[in-house]
C-alpha cells in the first residue's frame, strides 16, 4: 500500500513539472511564444526578438524551432490540443486552409503603409473576402548554385552559364552545359561517348523532389519561362493548367535529364537530399531558393557562386514566395501578438533581417541592406534579384484545398518521372481530379 | 545473452566422451541448428551495426553513397549532436544543422519517469486484478474475463482521439499524467499473461495459508508474488520496452519540452527544410543513444531473467 501512496506522489510530483504553459513568465511578464522552422533564421528573429522587448518590457518573446518535417504537424496538434505558439511563420501553401478552418486571425492593415513591400508580397496574404492574413516579411527567388571549381576544370565560363538558354526539345545550351558537368564512375563527361548513365560519380545538376506540385525548385522558372501560368488567376485561382503542353513539355524534359543519367533519379535525390549532395560534390549544380545560401556558401573547400536560372524563349523566370508571420486565434494574449507581428513586417525589425543577410526583407528599402551584407562576406546574390528587375517572377500558386491537391499531384508527378507513360496519358487526367477537387470547395 | 551462451557450453563439453549419448549423426543437425541462430542472430544484429555505423560517418561520406562496413573517416560529432554538445559552427560545417533544439537528457529523463511509473502500474494493477480473475470467485467473473480480453482485439488506433478529448478534457495535456494515464492501469495482455501463472500455482498452497489464518491480500503478497517474481519480471521488462517504444500517444499528448520522450524527441532530425533531406548521422547517432538503455537493461536483466525462470520451473 505504501508503495502506492509513493506513486501517487510521484504522478502528482510529475504533473506539477509538467505544468507550466500559463503564458506569463516568473517575473510577471507576458509571454509570447514565437514558431519558427529554420536555424539559419533563428538568431535574426532573436535580434528582432530583444529589440521588440526593449520597447515592450512587460513582453518577453520564446522563439520555438522546429524542423519543416514536425513544424506543421506539430501546428496541426497544437490548434487541437490548444497549445500552439502564439505567434507561428507561416507559409502561403499552408494559409489558405488556416484561414478557412479559422485558426489564424486577420490582421489590421489600418496605419502600415502597405506599399512599402515589394510589390505583389502582401496581396498573396489577402483572402478572396478581402481579409489580410499576415504582412510579408521575406521573399525569395530561385537560383542555379554553382560549384565554380567543377565548372571551371569542365572548361565552361561563367558567362556561358550565365547566359545559358533552355528550351523543352533539346534543352539548348543549358542542357549541353549540364551533360559536360556530368562525370560517371570511370571520369567520362555526359557528352563523351562511351558515357555510363547508370554509374554516375557526379550529377551536372541536382534534383529537389520535395514540392514537384508547385515545382519551386524544380520546373516552376522552367515552365515559366514558355510562357505557362499554372492558374487561371492567382492568388485564389479557380482552374488549374497541368494539362498544359507546355508543362508537359517541361516535366517530360526533367524526366529525360533523370533517364539521362544528368540529374539523379528521384529515389536518389530523396535520399540524398539536393543541398548535400551539392555539399559533398555528387552535384555540380542545384537549384535553390536564396533561404538555402548560408547553407551553400558555408560549404568548407568548394567554391559556390549563383547564377540566375537559363532562359527560355520568354527569358530566364523564377517563382516568387514569401512569408508572414500569423496570430493564432486561441492565444490568450491577442494585443501582445498582434504587436510583436506588427513589428516582425516594421522597417525596424526587416532592417535587422536585411543586415543579417540570411533572407531578403519584404519592405524595399531595406533590400539593398541585404545584398550590401551578403557582398560582405564576399556572396553576389544578383542571381536572386534579377528576376524583380526584369519583372519575370510567378508567384507562388494560392488555391484552395492545397493539400487535398498536393496529395494528388506529388504521387503521379513522382510516378510519371519513374515511369515510361507518356504525358498525354497522364497529365490531363490528374488535371481533371485537380480541377474536381477545386470545384467542390467553392461553393 | 546468457542463454546463449549456455548451449555453446553445453556442445563444447558435447564434444567430450562423458555426458555424450550419440556420438554420429547429431553433429549435422547441430551444425544446421548453429547455422539458423548464427543467420538469425546476423539478421536482428546489423541493423544495430548498421545504425552505428551511420552514426559514426560524416554526412557527405553518406551522401557520396560509401557502402564500406568500417567508417572510412569515423566521427564523433554526431554522437556529441545528438547529446546537444556541438557547436553550430560545426554543424554547417558538417551540413547536419537541424532546426528543432535537442535536449537529449531532459529527454532521457522524461523516457525513465514515464516507462518507470508505466511498469510500476501495470505490474502493480495488472498483478492483482488478474490474481482476482484466477483465483477469486464472484458472480460473473468468466464473462467479465473475456469482455476485458475482447478489448486486446481493438486497435489502439481507434482509442486515440477518445482518450485524447478526454486527456484534454481534464487539462493533462503536456503533462506526465496525461502520457501515462491509458498505460497505467492496466492492460488486457499483461492480465491475460499473468493469469496463466496464477491458474497454474497448485491451490493447495494457498488453501494450507487459508488454513492458517491468512487473508486473500496476505496470500496475494507474501505467497503468491515472490512465487510470481518471473514472470512479473518478465511483464516488467515487456512494459518497459513498449513503453519505452510508444510514439504516437506521447506524440499528441506530451509535445512540449519539458514532458518531451526520447522517441518524440528524434524528431529534431527530421529534415530540418522542406529542400533538404534528415541529417542521417545525428539521426541514427541519437537512435542508438536511445537504444542505449535498454539495451545495458536487457544485458543487466536477461541471466536474472532466465534463472528466474529456472528457478520457478524446478518449484
Amino acid at each position: 500500500m505504501r508503495k502506492l501512496i509513493v506513486l501517487a506522489g510521484f504522478a502528482l510530483l510529475a504533473a506539477g513539472c509538467g505544468s507550466g504553459s500559463s503564458g506569463m513568465t516568473a517575473d510577471g511578464k507576458v509571454l509570447l511564444r514565437y514558431g519558427l522552422w529554420d536555424t539559419n533564421q533563428k538568431p535574426v528573429y532573436q535580434k528582432c526578438a530583444d529589440a521588440f522587448q526593449k520597447q515592450n518590457p512587460n513582453i518577453q518573446i520564446q522563439i520555438e524551432n522546429k524542423n519543416w518535417g514536425d513544424y506543421w504537424s506539430g501546428l496541426a496538434r497544437g490548434f487541437i490540443a490548444e497549445t500552439s505558439p502564439d505567434v507561428f511563420t507561416d507559409h502561403l501553401s499552408k494559409y489558405p486552409q488556416f484561414a478557412t478552418s479559422q485558426v489564424i486571425e486577420p490582421v489590421n492593415t489600418s496605419g502600415i503603409d502597405m506599399s512599402q513591400y515589394l510589390p505583389g508580397l502582401a496581396r498573396l496574404w489577402k483572402s478572396p473576402t478581402g481579409k489580410q492574413y499576415g504582412f510579408p516579411k521575406d521573399w525569395d527567388t530561385v537560383a542555379l548554385v554553382v560549384n565554380e571549381d567543377m565548372l571551371a576544370k569542365s572548361g565552361i565560363s561563367r558567362q556561358q552559364l550565365d547566359t545559358a538558354t533552355w528550351n523543352p526539345k533539346d534543352g539548348g545550351t543549358f542542357q549541353q552545359i549540364v551533360a559536360k558537368l556530368t562525370v560517371d564512375n570511370n571520369g567520362k563527361r555526359g557528352d563523351e561517348p562511351g558515357f555510363d548513365p547508370k554509374h554516375v560519380k557526379t550529377y551536372g545538376l541536382g534534383f529537389d523532389p520535395g514540392g514537384l506540385t508547385y515545382g519551386q525548385t524544380t520546373w516552376a522558372g522552367f515552365a515559366a519561362s514558355l510562357g505557362f501560368k499554372l492558374l487561371n488567376k492567382n492568388p485564389w485561382g479557380t482552374q488549374y493548367n497541368y494539362d498544359d503542353p507546355r508543362f508537359a513539355q517541361t516535366f517530360t524534359w526533367w524526366r529525360n535529364m533523370i533517364q539521362k543519367g544528368y540529374m539523379p533519379s528521384l529515389e536518389q535525390a530523396r535520399t540524398l537530399g539536393q543541398s548535400a549532395a551539392f555539399q559533398s560534390g555528387r552535384a555540380a549544380l542545384a537549384i535553390d531558393g536564396d533561404w538555402t545560401i548560408s547553407t551553400y556558401s558555408g560549404t568548407k573547400g568548394i567554391k559556390v557562386g549563383y547564377a540566375p536560372q537559363p532562359a527560355g524563349p520568354q527569358g530566364s523566370w523564377s517563382m516568387y514566395n514569401g512569408l508572414a508571420d500569423a496570430i493564432w486565434v486561441g492565444t490568450k494574449h491577442k494585443p501582445e501578438a498582434v504587436k510583436w507581428v506588427r513589428f516582425l513586417g516594421s522597417p525596424a525589425c526587416q532592417s535587422i533581417v536585411g543586415n543579417a543577410a540570411v533572407v531578403f526583407p519584404a519592405i524595399k528599402s531595406e533590400v539593398p541592406k541585404a545584398v550590401a551584407a551578403h557582398k560582405k562576406q564576399g556572396v553576389d546574390v544578383s542571381a536572386y534579384t534579377s528576376y524583380i528587375k526584369s519583372g519575370h517572377t510567378v508567384l507562388y500558386p494560392i488555391t484552395d484545398k492545397a493539400p487535398q491537391i498536393n496529395l494528388i499531384v506529388q504521387p503521379t508527378l513522382e510516378e510519371f518521372l519513374n515511369g515510361t507513360k507518356p504525358a498525354s496519358e497522364v497529365f490531363p487526367k490528374m488535371n481533371d481530379q485537380v480541377n474536381a477537387q477545386l470545384e467542390y470547395s467553392t461553393q | 545473452m546468457a542463454n546463449t551462451l549456455s548451449p555453446g557450453t553445453a556442445e563444447l563439453a558435447g564434444a567430450e566422451p562423458p555426458r555424450v549419448r550419440h556420438k554420429q549423426g547429431i553433429r549435422w543437425g547441430r551444425i544446421a541448428a548453429w547455422t539458423a541462430m548464427g543467420l538469425l542472430i546476423f539478421i536482428s544484429l546489423f541493423p544495430f551495426y548498421w545504425m552505428l555505423r551511420t552514426a559514426l560517418s560524416t554526412n557527405s561520406d553518406l551522401v557520396t553513397g560509401d557502402q564500406s562496413l568500417v567508417p572510412p573517416n569515423p566521427t564523433l560529432l554526431n554522437l556529441k549532436q545528438a547529446l546537444g554538445l556541438a557547436s553550430p559552427e560545426q554543424l554547417a560545417a558538417a551540413g547536419t544543422q537541424t532546426s528543432a533544439d535537442v535536449n537529449f537528457f531532459i529527454a532521457l529523463r522524461n523516457s525513465i519517469i514515464v516507462c518507470t511509473l508505466i511498469t510500476l502500474g501495470q505490474v502493480t494493477f495488472c498483478s492483482m486484478s488478474a490474481y482476482a480473475f484466477a483465483r477469486l470467485k464472484f458472480p460473473g467473473r468468466d464473462k467479465i474475463f473475456f469482455l476485458f480480453l475482447t478489448a486486446m482485439m481493438i486497435p489502439p488506433i481507434f482509442t486515440l482521439i477518445p482518450n485524447f478529448v478526454l486527456i484534454k478534457n481534464l487539462g493533462w495535456l503536456n503533462t506526465f499524467p496525461g502520457i501515462i494515464a491509458p498505460f497505467f492501469l492496466m492492460t488486457p495482455f499483461a492480465i491475460f499473461f499473468l493469469r496463466q501463472f496464477f491458474l497454474g500455482i497448485s491451490t493447495e498452497v494457498e488453501e494450507a495459508a487459508l488454513l492458517d489464518g491468512a487473508g486473500r491480500w496476505k496470500i496475494f503478497r507474501q505467497l503468491i508474488i515472490p512465487m510470481m517474481a518471473a514472470p512479473l519480471a518478465t511483464l516488467a521488462v515487456l512494459t518497459y520496452v513498449t513503453a519505452w517504444h510508444e510514439y504516437m500517444w506521447p506524440l499528441v499528448t506530451g509535445d512540449s519540452a519539458n514532458v518531451r520522450v526520447l522517441t518524440v524527441a528524434l524528431n529534431a532530425f527530421k529534415s530540418s527544410t522542406p529542400t533538404t533531406a534528415p541529417p542521417w548521422g545525428p539521426l541514427m547517432a541519437a537512435t542508438f543513444l536511445a537504444a542505449l538503455p535498454l539495451l545495458i537493461m536487457f544485458v543487466a536483466m536477461a541471466k536474472r531473467m532466465v534463472d528466474a525462470i529456472g528457478f520457478s520451473g524446478i518449484k
